[in-house]
């Protein structure tokens, strides 16, 4: 007699757009699994053609109200690699800072108000709140220090429009910068004591052979620059991205899947394959946390993602604070001069590697963009991590396997609403639909 | 007692309303006691918006069936907690709810909702809803002085 059992998750809760996701196990073997992605695509990628490529980081900085500063910093980098931009050191600097303040404040969000209530059974951050108080409202002190960095920076902490081919419109004064490193400093022991509390929480584990991918610096933890390389071998510079990796499209979802070129793998972006890739470049606070955490880390573990989140967040003060030491006044830079050509940039969004591809022509228009945020590499990852995952669910009741599926898929962070950009309209005709 | 009016939006159509009402009455001049901020989004924003005041005026667009363009003080249980999935979704009553939990000092909370019509990205405000900035500037301004203690009137 053949036993089949169907897991559907209308609308994924406490993830960043609107998903689902459709399991089917027919005895005790996953015959049909889809991570659904139906939030309607935005087309960015095709709007932008022929707007003026200063206009990138304003515009670009729209696709998300998590991590806006990711979009800006790819592009950024994109465009002065077309145009042979040399930045100036405190410029790469000031962004460094930038990209940390939108670490902590994501990755505050996502622990606190996505991820905890899993760990605590609990419904939302409300119900954490009252049983939690003081861990809560650590966490909203930490989360606003990185709103002020992105206020600092960007004008406003929601889309900011600080950021420039280049540099930045308005450099922070030193006694502005003192003030935020005189913050930073304190806050330090507030990130270690609420990583120290999630320690204590019963996170679940998964352990996994995965291929982890990150950006890998010569000396500094990766945001910007850096070569992409994996747990399992890849060693690529960033305008290699579509030699490593490609994106193809699949019925059930608007946004594309990532694989390995090489053997058509899945892999993982963000925080854990950072921790993991780069734990020799983390800052002394971030890489204690690390290794009273080591357990954690021994094997690739989906579960683990939000101890990586905790020690990144100790990282991305530490790099911020080192921002603000390093800074010296400097002049205003010159406009940069537009050329016609191609450029790549690979920066680290809290969620992950975030790939950009960007044309110009002399005049400075776009001819063509190409964005490939994280939660686009991770779906196929996160399907195969749900495929493991549903043996072991099999015996619990209706609401508990959904909600098991669930918490999975939030280690990952998915920000559905970035990832949804791609969908060609020429491919959906040419493929029909599975039905639900 | 100090009182903050926050205009709740987002840059698609009549949606913007609850910031526009704020630009209104951040151009003319205030009592000491009263602030005025923008919010366009409200997890987290909006409990940055709650510091350091004992009563607010939430001021943000409404779907209720109404006339586009109409002003109504909102009683308490008017409001709900909808659409609480994502952090996306977290809306101005969850994040108020959230606020209060951890013991944020506003005790005075007062809403105001005008009917929205469209709501597309980039639109600018429907004539009818521009129309009722003045009469939504005047009742927030109204409810904060109570609030504040101070006459409305001077």
């Amino acid at each position: 007699m053949t036993e089949t059992r169907t897991i559907h998750v209308g609308a994924l809760a406490r993830v960043e757009g609107a998903g689902a996701l459709h399991l089917c196990v027919e005895n005790g073997r996953v015959v049909e699994l889809r991570l659904e992605i139906f939030e309607p695509p935005r087309f960015f990628e095709a709007f932008v053609r022929g707007r003026r490529a200063s206009e990138l980081p304003d515009l670009l900085s729209r696709i998300c109200g998590i991590c806006p500063v990711a979009y800006q910093m790819s592009a950024v980098h994109a465009i002065e690699a077309a145009w042979g931009v040399a930045l100036h050191p405190q410029v790469r600097a000031l962004r460094r800072l930038y990209y940390a303040g939108e670490w902590i404040e994501s990755h505050l969000l996502h622990m606190t108000f996505l991820n905890a209530p899993d760990f605590l059974r609990l419904d939302d951050a409300i119900q954490i709140a009252r049983l939690h108080r003081s861990e809560v409202e650590r966490a909203l002190r930490l989360r606003k220090l990185g709103n002020r960095i992105l206020i600092l920076l960007g004008g406003r902490s929601v889309n900011p429009v600080g950021v420039k081919i280049g540099g930045f419109h308005r450099i922070p004064t030193g006694s502005e910068l003192a003030e935020l490193g005189d913050e930073l400093r304190r806050a330090r022991g507030e990130a270690e004591a609420l990583l120290r509390w999630f320690a204590t929480l019963p996170v679940p584990s998964r352990p996994q052979d995965i291929e982890l991918v990150a950006l890998r610096h010569p000396s500094e933890y990766p945001l910007c620059e850096g070569r992409i390389v994996s747990s399992k071998g890849v060693d690529a510079a960033v305008h290699e991205w579509d030699a490593t990796f490609e994106e193809v499209q699949l019925p059930h979802s608007t946004a594309l899947h990532a694989r390995l070129r090489r053997d058509g793998g899945s892999y993982l972006v963000g925080p854990l394959a950072r921790v993991t890739l780069n734990a020799d470049r983390l800052s002394p606070s971030a890489a204690a946390a690390r290794a009273a955490l080591a357990h954690r880390f021994a094997a690739p573990d989906p579960a683990s993602s939000v101890f990586a989140r905790g020690i990144e967040v100790l990282q991305a003060i530490d790099a911020a604070i080192a921002a603000i030491e390093r800074f010296e006044p400097f002049p205003a830079q010159p406009e940069p001069a537009p050329r016609a050509g191609v450029g790549h940039g690979a920066t680290e969004a809290p969620r992950g590697l975030l790939y950009i591809a960007v044309e110009t022509d002399a005049e400075g228009f776009v001819r063509a963009l190409r964005i490939v945020p994280p939660t686009s590499q991770n779906q196929a990852q996160i399907e195969s991590d749900l495929r493991a995952l549903a043996p072991a669910i099999l015996a619990l009741p209706e609401d508990e396997a959904r909600r098991a599926c669930e918490a999975a898929i939030r280690d990952y962070d998915p920000c559905i609403s970035c990832a949804t950009h791609f969908l060609t309209l020429t491919i959906e005709r040419s493929e029909s639909c599975v039905s639900g | 007692m100090r009182v903050r009016v926050i205009g709740v939006g987002s840059a698609f159509g009549d949606d913007a309303v609850g910031l526009a009402v704020a630009e209104l009455l951040a151009r003319r001049p205030l009592p000491a006691q009263i602030t005025v901020a923008r919010c366009e989004r409200p997890m987290p924003d909006l409990l940055d918006a709650l510091d350091e005041v004992e009563g607010i005026v939430l001021i943000d667009a409404t779907r209720s069936g109404a006339p586009i363009g109409s002003v109504r003080h909102l009683r308490a249980g008017e409001v709900t907690r909808a659409n609480a999935t994502s952090s996306h979704g977290f809306g101005v009553a969850s994040a108020l709810l959230l606020a209060q939990t951890l013991g944020c000092p506003a005790a005075r909370v007062e809403w105001i909702g005008i009917e929205a019509g469209p709501r597309r990205l980039g639109d600018p405000l429907s004539a009818a809803v521009a129309d009722a900035l003045p009469e939504a500037a005047a009742l927030a301004l109204r409810l904060a002085s109570e609030i504040a203690g101070l006459d409305a009137r001077r």
